[in-house]
């Protein structure tokens, strides 16, 4: 069981590839930083930044510890 | 006269007509489902046959491959079940003929069903509706709010990294004096089924500009719903990420991942059936088949993912080993492929 388990996850998650949505409006990614309250506020803070065109990047930190660089 | 044109009228419509309206089925899902039944009756008719003559032609090289009947064995079938009616007699059908004839009926929907999402996905997993405009949907609306034309020649200038989301800011005429300025996140948005145009957007996190404190203040609530009738003007902003060193070894290495993949695919779904064996072993030989490939490809290659988080730990690698390792027998068995 715990074998058949491992390899639906495997295949699940190689296949997965092919299968991401291109229909929402919203990316996975963003939609990931929307559910974690604190990745919001800073996403939100950030994209709110970039409105004035002197900011030409916006780096955040992640709760996850990742580090990514918003550009608008 | 009138029976001739009946029975014509049927078999157009079963074989020819009915498979072409199920692969548009599945052409246009998703977002661009509206356009399955927006064109003209006459438009959607002949399309309809023209896809519907393809799907024909590969169900039936797949049929008569596995089955082994020819096109003038049908055709003599056919010629006896005709001057069976012109002599005002019933045709002798038996029980087999009726078999093949509704397992074909089966399989002409299955293909139809398969080649429309195939195309669709290999349309939209390639951009190829975004490079060449004869390929585009008539939603036009899910390309500007994807963030999608940023891969179109036009506006090739404003890509610059990966897409996040889109912020909208769209001016509202609600019938007051002063016309509303709202701003927030794009989440959804829906299309009319009759004309195609954007019906609403549905904004999450919306601020609202309030003249009294001449800036943008928040507007309670999870998720506001703007009727395209009141918009005035829209404007849409892309957040994009921009791709460091790190991310850039990822895309390649999930375009390598999705290359191999396919390629082996399309190889163990498409290789069964030039061999001699019964139909059953040939449709085991290619779920076990795709199995292995897919397996082997995890095996192979997971070690290599750059996102340490993805990579199984060994012991897992081993059992997935053993498991390609057993699929690959039983494929080999099903196949009749044995070195003895």
């Amino acid at each position: 069981m715990e074998v058949i388990r491992l390899i639906s996850r495997a295949v699940g998650g190689i296949l997965g590839i092919y299968f991401t949505s291109d229909m929402d409006v919203m990316s996975d990614e963003a939609k990931k930083i929307f559910s974690n309250d604190e990745d919001r506020k800073k996403y939100i803070d950030a994209v709110e930044k970039l409105k004035n065109p002197e900011n030409k990047e916006e780096p955040i930190t992640l709760s996850t510890g990742e580090k990514i660089t918003l550009v608008s | 006269m009138e029976s001739q044109i009946t029975i014509t009228t049927i078999i157009i419509i079963v074989w020819l007509i009915f498979p072409g309206i199920v692969f548009k089925r599945f052409y246009y899902k998703g977002q661009f489902a509206k356009q399955f039944g927006a064109d003209l009756f006459a438009d959607r008719l002949i399309s309809s046959i023209f896809w519907g003559i393809i799907v024909q032609i590969i169900t039936f090289l797949i049929y008569s491959r596995s089955f082994g009947f020819t096109f003038t064995g049908i055709r003599n079938k056919t010629s006896a079940v005709y001057a069976s009616v012109l002599a005002n007699q019933m045709p002798t059908i038996s029980y087999s003929d009726l078999e093949y004839i509704l397992g074909y009926l089966a399989f002409l929907i299955i293909i139809a069903f398969c080649l429309g999402s195939f195309i669709h996905f290999t349309v939209r997993y390639f951009k190829i509706d975004l490079k060449y405009p004869v390929f585009r949907f008539a939603n036009h609306w899910n390309y500007y709010f994807r963030g999608e034309i940023v891969s179109m020649r036009e506006f090739k200038s404003l890509n610059k990294g990966r897409w996040l989301s889109t912020t909208v800011d769209v001016v509202i005429d609600d019938g007051s004096e002063k016309n509303k300025m709202i701003s927030g996140f794009l989440t959804q948005h829906t299309i009319s089924h009759k004309t195609g145009d954007l019906e609403s957007i549905y904004l999450t996190s919306a601020t609202r500009y309030s003249h009294t404190d001449k800036k943008f203040i928040p507007i309670p609530g999870d998720c506001l719903v703007i009727p395209f009738d009141k918009v005035i003007d829209l404007n849409l902003r892309y957040t994009f990420q921009v791709i460091n060193d790190d991310q850039k070894k990822q895309i390649l290495f999930r375009k390598l991942l999705a290359f191999c993949l396919i390629a082996g695919l399309l190889f163990a779904t498409i290789f069964p059936w030039y061999l001699k064996i019964n139909i059953f072993l040939k449709i085991g030989g290619v779920i076990f088949g795709c199995l292995t490939w897919l397996l082997f490809i995890i095996v192979s290659l997971n070690p290599l993912d750059p996102r340490p988080t993805a990579r199984f730990p060994t012991k897992d690698l081993f059992v997935l080993f053993f498991a390609m390792v057993f699929s690959l027998s039983v494929t080999l068995l099903l196949l009749n492929i044995t070195p003895f």
